[in-house]
């Protein structure tokens, strides 16, 4: 049995397409399914990781334009003066929004398409979740937070996640099926 | 409904994560597969190593895999590259088992130390036979006596002259 001789690839192949089926012991089918059950099926908590892992860099990163609760990467007021003429709450479900919808971009090409489902799971646990830690994680570093609007704020974050999530796991699924069609 | 789906179908949503897609698959090829393996290799335990293999290499490469293609080659391409290394990998071990029979530690050393390949069919039939019945069935020297009609001490020289031919075809490589 030679590698790359092609007749004996072509006439293996010819017995393996006629050979008639066996019944595969259940214990070794179960190992198989079980393994590729186990890592089709990540836990939560470790795509709530890094999810977080990512919504850090790119939630820091978005802080050189858009101010969150007073706290800024630059002395510029960046987007706020325009969003502030809508008012204060549309100020902070767009920060929110520009907050987390930036982040979701990339976790939804970044994450594996297993753990994207996985997060889709349990999706608004782990965006309420993901906001909460972030308004925390404002207040740790001495960010002004009204409650009222704080919540408006993570309204905004969950909103523009799940909705950014959703199109670009959409975006994703067309483009492997465009891909091959 | 997963059952209306072509192979190639079910890989596409396989790849995007659908575990259910797999389970289909595997509840059509594995049979096959198990049986090719097991008319390729007589030894059944070794046959379910390669096929667990097998399944797990196609998991493991489910991306690479391109649904315009027809799966089933695909498939069986996987199943005979790992059933190729297998037979690889025991060649190898078969050759070590031979060198540390035959004590000679600068050549056994460097022998193990690299990854060879030496095909046992340059040998003359005798002496094949002589390493099938010493290496792989565990025969003493009396054993092989009886087994090729010869003395004791002759099935000895046979097989150190088979080993001796071994070293001398890896020198050429």
């Amino acid at each position: 049995m030679e590698r790359n001789d092609k007749n004996s690839w072509q006439s293996e192949f010819v017995d393996f397409i006629s050979t008639d089926s066996a019944s595969v012991p259940p214990t070794l089918t179960m190992r198989i399914l079980g393994h590729v059950a186990d890592d089709l099926n990540p836990s939560a908590f470790a795509v709530f990781r890094k999810i977080s892992f990512i919504q850090f860099l790119v939630g820091t990163f978005t802080l050189l334009f858009c101010p969150q609760f007073g706290i800024s990467l630059t002395s510029s007021q960046g987007l706020m003066p325009y969003l502030m003429k809508f008012g204060d709450s549309v100020c902070m479900l767009g920060c929110g929004a520009l907050f987390t919808g930036l982040s979701f971009i990339i976790v939804s090409v970044a994450l594996r398409p297993e753990e994207i489902r996985a997060l889709k799971r349990n999706e608004v646990l782990q965006l309420v979740s993901l906001a909460a830690l972030s308004l925390g994680s404002f207040v740790c570093v001495g960010g002004e937070i009204v409650i009222t609007l704080g919540l408006v704020w993570a309204l905004g974050a969950v909103l523009s996640a799940a909705v950014t999530l959703e199109a670009g796991w959409a975006m994703r699924k067309y483009f492997a099926r465009r891909a091959f069609a | 409904m997963l059952k209306e789906h072509t192979d190639e179908e079910l890989m596409l949503a396989y790849q995007l994560g659908d575990e259910a897609a797999f389970r289909e698959l595997y509840s059509r090829h594995s049979g096959k597969v198990l049986n090719y393996l097991r008319s390729k290799v007589r030894n059944e335990a070794k046959a379910l190593d390669i096929f667990q293999a097998a399944f797990l290499k196609l998991h493991k490469f489910r991306a690479r895999y391109n649904p315009t293609l027809p799966f089933a080659p695909w498939l069986f391409t996987i199943c005979r590259s790992e059933l190729l290394d297998q037979i690889k990998t025991d060649r190898r071990r078969q050759l070590e088992l031979m060198v540390a029979e035959v004590p000679d530690a600068p050549f056994a050393h460097e022998l193990q130390s690299q990854e060879i390949e030496i095909d046992i069919k340059q040998l003359s039939s005798e002496q094949r036979q002589a390493i099938e019945l010493r290496f792989h069935r565990n025969f003493s020297f009396e054993d092989i006596a009886q087994a090729l009609e010869t003395s004791p001490s002759n099935a000895r020289q046979i097989v150190s002259r088979a080993v001796r031919s071994l070293k001398g075809i890896y020198g050429k490589k």
